[in-house]
């Protein structure tokens, strides 16, 4: 990360994907940049430091997310975000996107979470529940809830092939 | 046709909203980074052991009276320490814990460096002082994943094996609850050290290796453990509960723990009705949860601070100004004291002033207790006496008449320690209601028949305070015309002095010659409070 080879590689290739996890947890892409950009700045303070992250992607995530959660670095960061919300050009969704976040709205936020972690970031079960702080068995089952409610959601067909998978096949 | 697994993996991906921008993103975290390093307060880890006895006269308007407050308890402030480690340490959390039926304390603690690092960052430890002695035997053992923003923290020290030692649970707030890592003592020797699951016959709900359960309580599911005596010894039962109106599934896997060895003894999987589930709160095994979790499952307090006091800091507010004049910025903390690890309800509390110096989060010469508040607030920082250094004012009472109280910090030159000191009235001031040695306490605002207003005159040079206050019936005799007070106050260090008082009547229907709800002087904005 102290390399800035590397931050532009890892900007490059994990960035952008990273801020849109964390945006459809959070509903709100601009405080999602703001708190991405918040935990790679502070994962660069660690490795100047000398401290060594295993899974950059994965920490960043979990303190974006953390980040995120909280109330008043919300109303913050939502502060700040106001001029370029005002400033930038509208973007109509499309239809998807808005299907999507309607889908995702309707989860508690730990499925959410389990949800975009999984499909959005590939994280694995063990991952998932390291970075949550929470049995496997758990985020089996609230992933199993929250993958029950987006295939209703979103009307999702099961290839009947394809009916005894689960999302815990990992 | 794709599994529905795919099919969410490609839609989510590709509805995920897109960054605003990435141009020059490398160059924007870099000047990202300096802000942090630059608004970073500098602060070198002085330890500084002080005992500041210091009283507060207070007083404050009701209504139309002036009631004299009795004087606030004086109190010792707790030594602050690194606990004989060999390493300056900060951001200090500690929870009471039980050493073969002695007490003790056990510490969470950051490793400070050139600064004080932010919580949730740099090296965080756990250790244990085992004879309350002020010196952590256990070597300190670094704790990992302690993710921005909270960190880790104590939680609880249950003794969940029943043999009159404590373990060591310490926590990190994450998803929505806590996740908690179970620690053993030992004393022979002195050590803690993660408690490891073996699960010999593959029955647990659990995940082997080091013990971890999870603190948490969200909509259609809660995770929790509890301790339990059994004829053939204490278990301690690791829970997580999932709703399915009109019942919930409740897992338990139950553990007996050996000194760093938990076993899986049984596991089970039970319906029961919703409300008979078990839930978690703010006890674990019948002792209190500490740090942020202690008010669970209320929302973490971000006003909640552990400055060493062995409770934690409720309810803070802070205002930053150099106090001490030495060009570094410095924090004045009030807050509420909590009470066995926990906050409380604001009339049980005991409000604390403190300020800390050193940016390590501990109060630096000490603190006192400040009797009378209601809903205190550290609320400004002005320098009344042209000192050069500002006071620190505190809002003794938010009403519609607020108090405020006016404190001097600064540093003794003879014994070079920090002290806080309410300042004092040097003479009777009768229209006040003060007399000489009580604390000073200026009023704005206004209630039925009395008006109250603060101004400033010569400011910034040679500073002097105005306090206005008249009176009057509401209705029935006398009502017609009311008195009109003032008094200017100089102030000197820890001394105010009356330097001119005047005292008259004039009719109801004529104006105040004050504006008692507007008011503000000396740089600050008494009326309404801010």
């Amino acid at each position: 990360m102290v390399d800035e080879v590397e931050l532009r590689e890892f900007l490059r290739e994990r960035y952008p994907r990273l801020v849109g996890a964390v945006a459809l947890v959070t509903g709100d892409a601009a405080s999602a940049e703001d708190a991405v950009q918040e935990a790679i700045v502070r994962a660069w303070e660690r490795t100047e430091r000398g401290e060594q992250i295993a899974a950059l992607d994965r920490w960043v995530a979990a303190v974006a997310l953390n980040l995120s959660r909280s109330r008043l670095r919300r109303l913050r960061v939502e502060r700040l975000a106001r001029p370029r919300l005002v400033a930038a050009p509208p973007i109509q969704p499309s239809g998807d996107r808005v299907d999507i976040a309607r889908a995702l709205a309707g989860l508690p936020r730990r499925q959410r979470e389990v949800a975009v972690l999984r499909y959005v970031l590939d994280l694995s079960t063990e991952e998932i529940a390291k970075q949550m702080r929470t049995s496997e068995g758990t985020v089996k089952s609230q992933l199993f809830k929250a993958r029950a409610h987006l295939a209703d959601a979103l009307s999702l067909v099961e290839d009947p092939h394809e009916e005894n998978s689960h999302a815990e096949h990992r | 046709m794709p599994s529905i697994d795919d099919q969410l993996k490609v839609r989510m991906r590709e509805s995920a909203p897109r960054p605003a921008g990435q141009d020059d993103l490398v160059g924007k975290l870099g000047a990202r980074k300096r802000r942090r390093a630059m608004t970073r307060k500098i602060g070198t880890i002085g330890l500084v052991s002080v005992v500041l006895l210091a009283t507060a006269g207070s007083f404050f308007a009701i209504g139309r009276t002036f009631r004299p407050q009795p004087a606030p308890v004086a109190t010792a402030s707790e030594p602050i320490r690194n606990l004989g480690l060999d390493f300056p340490i900060c951001r200090t959390m500690s929870m009471p814990i039980t050493v073969a039926g002695d007490p003790g304390t056990a510490y969470v603690f950051t490793r400070a460096t050139d600064v004080c690092p932010k919580p949730g960052e740099g090296d965080r430890f756990v250790a244990a002082d085992l004879n309350d002695d002020g010196v952590a035997e256990t070597p300190p053992v670094k704790l990992s994943e302690c993710f921005p923003p909270v960190g880790c923290e104590t939680f609880a020290a249950p003794d969940v094996n029943g043999d009159g030692t404590s373990e060591v649970a310490v926590s990190e707030a994450g998803a929505d609850g806590y996740g908690v890592r179970l620690f053993a003592l030992t004393t022979s020797p002195p050590a803690i050290e993660p408690i490891d699951v073996v699960d010999p016959q593959g029955i647990g709900n659990v995940q082997t290796g080091p013990l971890q359960f999870a603190w948490v309580d969200v909509v259609g599911h809660a995770e929790l453990a509890r301790c339990d005596t059994a004829p053939d010894g204490a278990t301690f039962t690791v829970q997580s509960v999932d709703h399915l109106p009109p019942d919930a599934v409740v897992r338990s896997t139950v553990l007996r723990v050996d000194g760093t060895v938990a076993t899986v003894i049984d596991a089970t999987k039970e319906r029961v009705a919703i409300g008979d589930a078990p839930a978690p709160g703010n006890t674990l095994c019948d002792g209190p949860i500490y740090g942020s979790a202690s008010n669970f499952p209320n929302a973490t307090d971000s006003n909640t601070m552990d400055i060493g006091i062995g409770e934690p800091l409720c309810d803070v507010s802070t205002v930053i100004a150099d106090f001490t004049g030495d060009g570094r910025d410095d924090t004045a903390l009030v807050g509420m004291e909590g009470r066995n690890g926990r906050c409380t309800d604001a009339a049980e509390g005991t409000e604390i002033v403190a300020m800390d110096t050193t940016g390590d989060g501990l109060p630096d010469g000490g603190y006192f207790v400040n009797a009378g508040c209601l809903m205190c607030r550290a609320y400004a920082a002005a320098d009344l006496d042209a000192d050069g250094t500002p006071e620190l004012i505190v809002l003794h009472q938010d009403s519609a008449t607020p108090v405020y109280e006016l404190i001097d910090a600064s540093v003794r030159s003879t014994q070079e320690e920090t002290s806080l000191v309410p300042i004092m009235i040097g003479s009777d001031a009768p229209q006040m209601g003060l007399s000489a040695g009580q604390g000073i306490t200026l009023t704005a605002g206004g209630d039925e028949g009395s008006s109250f207003a603060i101004g400033c005159e010569g400011s910034p040079d040679s500073p002097i305070v105005v306090q206005w206050r008249s009176q009057h019936p509401v209705d029935g005799p006398g009502s017609d015309v009311r008195d009109v007070y003032e008094t200017k106050l100089s102030i000197t260090g820890t001394e105010a002095t009356v330097v001119d008082s005047q005292h008259t009547t004039q009719p109801t229907i004529v104006p105040l010659p004050f504006d008692s709800l507007e008011s503000s002087g000396c740089g600050v904005q008494w009326f309404p409070p801010e």
